[in-house]
């Protein structure tokens, strides 16, 4: 009998044109999208890969690194059509601030872009995530809303409850019959795509690794629409005319799709308020103005206290330094450990600062992600994102290879920056080894295996949405009157 | 007899849960993203107080446009600070604080509202409106008195029409008043004009959608049907037509790369560096500098203009792209009026440079220089460069779809 009911589904939506309409839509809008996106990408990674090049050329040596700074740059997401996420707000390098000095560098995110697309900003992004929860959930709407209340107003379900057939049957048909439908013109458009942007030679699979996150998505785009027919069954099951599933399931659609989400950053701004990168800033300036002072008054304190130096003018010094006086050899070792000695301090505590402000953010942020997943519209925006590497785990990612390169420069450039004061004279920096090699802060891109730990819950949240909804179409089929 | 149709469609709509809820969402969607607007434009003021230039430095910044509360548009771009020094002018980002969850959920402005959610909305209003009465068989009825099928169509779309524009001025209205008790978001009267100018463009979009349902509901037999070929024309329309525009744009105009341009200023940089070490003069080095590069940018503008313009020509085939290009050009936020500010930040760079050129002798930091200032295009403008052909454009779909939808209903059986 499921057989039976089955087919009759799968041939009524053909006749219908649902299923062209749908196959049509899919077939134009996800190759369009996969088209724009990547084009979008490989535009993006020719410049990146211009700037690597000429950068390599700049900043060869030390001495380079010391005239034009320090930069690293962020290669762009390859799987950025499955969601473009927050790509276009990450900064797309990091600098050094001012001049590297014995107390550490400076590295700071640089926010320069040029706006190359204003009909990008306009229109918004095309991407996977974009197409799946809002064309095709609209499709999805289409497909279900009548489903069970279209047959009770043609009076066909009547007569089909008149006969032996389990309802459970029924409903379980009507959900394989549209779900069938509806992967199959999905897959057709994603296959469309893959072979429209192969052919076009900007595919995204020339990057190694790429196929897994793109299955992981493609999968989990196909058990959000299967979710959401479930919940289209569910309304369907719940109304009395068409009209009325038509009205409910658009509102819980706008609901699910732009109003949780959004009002999830919100509540989450309230709960958990954090404070501005620009207070953080001020505060990690000022820790570095009371740490330069310090620095100041142990040196000036030492230069007044120690023996054989306090009475010493500035020419004496500089004479005895010349001549090798043990007494002056003293006095630099000694302040050359105050100043590692506070550098140290200073480092941990701005390491401190930040560490405090990246915890503030990332409870913010898991608050709102954790609301937010009272949609499944949130839940797969969640699993695209962090699964085409423009989530939050690559915010955090190139947030710790900041870290990293300031790391890397201190102990290749800082660390051998000493200077040495006495009274108005400041000198040194004569060991940094100009001729080496500049730093560079490799790329680590983030591991799927760490994606997917971030995005595991919404995968399961998504068929645990999938196995809800149904169940819940299929309770209220069977206390369904279908007179 | 039209308006006694027009006030049934009304009364019934009245009556029936699908206005209840479409007004629920209307309350809900509109207050929702201006709230969230509202929030988004706060924080970018107090993002701005941050970061505005001391006086006489170099940095050309605008404040965020309250009517991006509206229509968000390209106002992020706009609202970047423009650097400006003898190398040119670099881009940063405005925003310094936040969290980038705020950015993972983009806020829906109003007019994405209008354009995505409100339009399904009156193809909702439309899609059986026709189709449903023969299924019903009242339309047998109607139709057998003495009035004419032009009245019934036009009372149709009339009680439709008021159906959805009433509560939707309403609560926009509502929300906007509601808005202005905040005494950090301050309209003008211009603006607050802008904002109404705004708001009829809208009703003009939806004015179409809904003809669009009804034409479609008199030329299918079954309102499930009609529902599937409005959906289809929606995608295209909303979503189609405006990616597809751009994406065609790009194969006919051909534009250089933000990197070729960058890499043609070093080299002209490195050149003129190079000169002035072997003992030429470093004043008209940075003079020469400054005249190739803006030239440069003169002719990168020039292509990206012809891009814009055939992107838009193309994407007009579609009234949300018409609809989207002229409401965000009203409220200030468009790709002509951020075109127009990147012409004024190079006009202050020119001001800068000549200012430097002329005081090459001066210490740097003793140097003022003068403060950057933007008027934005007056509705004239604005209306002469586009707006006012996008809004005949919106009339012209208005009028088109429902004469089609007359002359299909002429013809339509009703048996």
């Amino acid at each position: 009998m499921f057989r039976i009911i089955y087919k009759k589904e799968l041939l009524e939506n053909i006749q219908n044109y649902r299923f062209l309409m749908a196959l049509v839509i899919c077939l134009v809008v996800i190759p369009l999208g996969f088209t724009v996106s990547q084009k979008d990408y490989v535009d993006r990674r020719q410049v990146y890969d211009d700037t690597v090049r000429d950068d390599a050329e700049l900043r060869k040596t030390v001495q380079d690194f010391l005239v034009n700074g320090g930069m690293a740059f962020r290669p762009p997401a390859a799987l950025g059509l499955l969601s473009s996420g927050v790509e276009m707000v990450l900064p797309n390098a990091v600098e050094t601030r001012g001049f590297v000095s014995e107390e550490g560098a400076q590295v700071q995110f640089n926010n320069s872009r040029r706006l190359d697309n204003p009909f990008t900003s306009l229109f918004g992004r095309l991407d996977l995530a974009f197409i799946v929860t809002t064309v095709l959930a609209v499709l999805v709407m289409i497909f279900a809303f009548n489903a069970v209340v279209g047959e009770k107003e043609r009076r066909t379900l009547a007569q089909v409850m008149a006969n032996a057939v389990p309802r459970p049957v029924v409903i379980a048909a009507k959900m394989a019959a549209g779900g069938t439908l509806l992967a199959a013109a999905f897959l057709s458009g994603v296959l469309a795509g893959v072979l429209l942007t192969t052919a076009l030679g900007i595919d995204p699979f020339r990057e190694a690794g790429a196929w897994a996150p793109f299955g992981i998505g493609v999968g989990a785009s196909l058990v959000f629409l299967m979710a959401f027919y479930g919940f289209g069954l569910l309304v369907s099951s719940l109304s009395r005319s068409s009209v009325s599933a038509m009205v409910t399931l658009l509102s819980c659609w706008v609901a699910l799709a732009m109003i949780v989400p959004k009002g999830s950053v919100v509540v989450a701004k309230l709960v958990r308020p954090i404070k501005s990168q620009q207070v953080v800033e001020l505060e990690k300036s000022q820790v570095r103005r009371q740490t330069e002072r310090d620095i100041d008054a142990s040196v000036a304190k030492l230069s007044q206290t120690m023996p054989g130096i306090k009475d010493m003018s500035s020419d004496d010094y500089f004479k005895q330094r010349k001549a090798k006086n043990p007494v002056i050899e003293a006095y630099e070792k000694e302040q050359a450990r105050l100043r590692s000695e506070f550098t140290a301090r200073l480092n941990a505590d701005l390491d401190r600062i930040d560490a405090a402000f990246d915890a503030e953010r990332a409870a913010q942020a898991a608050a709102a992600r954790t609301i937010a997943r009272l949609s499944p519209v949130s839940c797969l925006v969640n699993a695209l994102t962090e699964v085409a590497g423009t989530g939050f785990a690559e915010d955090e990612s190139w947030r710790e290879a900041r870290s990293r390169y300031k790391q890397i420069i201190d102990r290749d450039i800082a660390s051998k920056a000493q200077m040495t004061q006495f009274k108005d004279f400041s000198y040194g920096g004569g060991n940094l080894p100009r001729k080496a090699p500049a730093p560079k802060l490799p790329a680590v891109p983030v591991p799927l295996e760490k994606r997917m730990a971030a995005v595991w819950v919404d995968l399961v949240l998504l068929a645990i949405y999938g196995i809800l909804f149904f169940a819940a179409a299929y309770v209220a089929f069977l206390r369904y009157d279908v007179r | 007899m039209t308006w006694t149709i027009a006030r049934k469609e009304i009364l019934s709509n009245l009556l029936s849960y699908k206005f209840f809820v479409v007004l629920l969402l209307m309350v809900l969607l509109v207050a929702t993203s201006l709230f969230i607007m509202h929030r988004d434009f706060n924080q970018r003021m107090a993002d701005y107080q941050i970061i505005r230039p001391k006086p006489g430095d170099p940095i050309a910044l605008v404040a965020p446009n309250p009517l991006a509360i509206f229509a968000k548009g390209l106002d992020d771009a706009m609202t970047r600070s423009f650097e400006v020094s003898i190398t040119g002018i670099e881009a940063r980002a405005g925003k310094v604080s936040g969290n980038i969850i705020y950015s993972f959920f983009p806020a829906p402005d109003f007019l994405y509202v209008v354009r995505v959610v409100l339009s399904l909305v009156a193809l909702l209003f439309g899609f059986d409106q026709v189709s449903r009465e023969r299924e019903q068989g009242t339309l047998k009825l109607l139709l057998g008195g003495s009035v004419s099928r032009a009245k019934v169509l036009l009372g149709k779309w009339t009680g439709n029409f008021l159906s959805l524009a009433v509560p939707f001025l309403l609560v926009t209205l509502i929300a906007s008043a509601l808005l202005m008790l905040d005494p950090n978001v301050h309209f003008s009267g211009g603006q607050l004009g802008r904002l109404a100018l705004m708001l009829a463009l809208s009703l003009l979009y939806l004015g179409f959608f809904l003809s669009l349902g009804i034409l479609v509901s008199t030329m299918t037999k079954k309102a499930a049907t009609s529902v599937v070929v409005l959906l289809f024309l929606w995608s295209l329309f909303v979503f189609i037509i405006p990616n597809l525009g751009t994406l065609i744009a790009r194969q006919f105009v051909s534009i250089p790369s933000v990197r070729a341009l960058s890499e043609k200023r070093e080299q002209t940089w490195t050149r003129e560096v190079l000169l002035s070490e072997r003992g030429g003069n470093w004043k008209e080095g940075v003079r020469t500098i400054n005249r190739e590069n803006d030239q440069m940018e003169q002719d990168y503008r020039l292509k990206f203009e012809r891009l814009v313009r055939l992107s838009r020509d193309i994407n007009r085939v579609s009234p949300a792209a018409s609809f989207l290009d002229a409401s965000s050009e009203i409220a200030g936020t468009g790709i002509g009026e951020e075109s127009r500010l990147k012409e004024e930040v190079v006009r202050y760079k020119d001001a800068v440079i000549a200012q430097i050129l002329a005081n090459w002798e001066s210490v740097k930091k003793d140097r003022q220089y003068p403060m950057f200032t933007y008027k934005p295009r007056s509705l004239s403008d604005i209306f002469a460069s586009g707006a006012l052909f996008d809004t005949a454009w919106l009339i012209f779909f208005n009028i088109l779809s429902f004469a089609l939808a007359y002359v299909a209903f002429i013809r339509y059986d009703v048996r």
